[in-house]
């Protein structure tokens, strides 16, 4: 009769710590995110699109977009969203029930990932039901910022 | 006159934990060292090598090693060794020193950590550790399963 293995798990974990030097055209972006709490994007010349998170040339024209800014009306219209309930483990995300979400803000031609705020999860399905792709969003600032992109949520404007 | 833009810096981290499975002949060792504080080599029919961690074959010889358990001598010689002075993210606070062990009669050598060598001098603890060096394993009273159930000594008479 063969002995029964016990089956051993050996857990371990790697923490790593890193810098990411941000660039001019991404540095700016954060500074006016935490001076200002404006949202800054780059307009390119020649074909028009509005690219946010600013980009510091067209990926399409290869044309430069240093220096070519526009401010973006802090308003904007959702394009996708999630409700995060289950704790899997997602580095430095809050406690579930969360929204995460794709929003189209002002003039952008492009959408960027942000937490939905100002919804109530207490049902979670309920709350699916009442989000609608296209509704429209407000960003709001918040009054400690310190140059990141959670300087700002969005939330529904009812 | 331009105006050199801000420049910043984004501070990030990963962490990322995980788990693999130790495996029939991997467990086994885990296990020895654990509930019978024992160091668990294999060893081959064919070359006579003893592999330590063991393994579940021979890579030289394309021989199944299962079942082919040696116990080891918790003695052993220092190979090699660093003293280690800078501090490594996540690591142990520096002073401390990292060797290559031969233990008992395996043929391989693997990294542990060396205790017991006093480190207030680094030059004075390196000019007394050399390669070659009688060393003993230490077993510890609280075990849990990892290799570090057991750390590494300088052995003296």
């Amino acid at each position: 009769m063969k002995a029964e293995i016990e089956s051993i798990q050996v857990s371990a974990r790697w923490e790593i710590p890193y810098l990411h030097d941000m660039g001019e055209t991404a540095s700016r972006f954060f500074i006016e995110l935490r001076d200002n709490a404006r949202i800054m994007a780059t307009k390119c010349p020649k074909c028009g699109r509005v690219l946010l998170p600013p980009r510091s040339f067209c990926e399409r024209c290869f044309v430069s977009l240093k220096g070519h800014w526009v401010e973006l009306e802090p308003k904007g219209t959702l394009e996708a969203f999630s409700i995060v309930t289950k704790d899997y483990y997602f580095s430095g995300m809050p406690k579930t029930p969360y929204v995460m979400c794709l929003v189209k803000l002002g003039e952008a031609s492009t959408s960027i990932p942000q937490m939905l705020m100002g919804v109530d999860l207490a049902d979670p399905r309920k709350a699916a039901q009442e989000l609608k792709v296209g509704m429209p969003v407000m960003a709001v600032f918040k009054e400690q910022r310190e140059g990141r992109i959670t300087d700002f949520y969005v939330e529904p404007i009812i | 006159m331009e105006q050199k833009a801000d420049l910043l810096e984004m501070p990030g981290k990963w962490d990322l934990p995980w788990a693999y499975a130790a495996g029939e002949v991997g467990s086994k060792y885990i296990a020895e060292l654990r509930d019978n504080a024992r160091i668990m080599a294999t060893k081959c029919p064919e070359c006579g090598r003893v592999l330590l961690p063991p393994r579940s074959f021979c890579e030289r010889c394309f021989v199944s090693l299962k079942g082919h358990w040696v116990e080891l001598e918790p003695k052993g010689t220092l190979v090699g060794f660093t003293i280690v002075t800078v501090p490594f993210p996540e690591q142990r606070e520096p002073p401390y020193i990292v060797g290559y062990f031969k233990i008992g009669g395996a043929s391989t050598t693997f990294p542990h950590f060396l205790e017991g060598v006093d480190l207030t001098d680094i030059k004075k603890a390196r000019s007394e550790l050399w390669a070659g060096m009688p060393v003993k394993v230490v077993f510890r009273e609280k075990r849990v399963g990892s290799m570090t159930d057991f750390y590494i000594e300088p052995l003296r008479e």
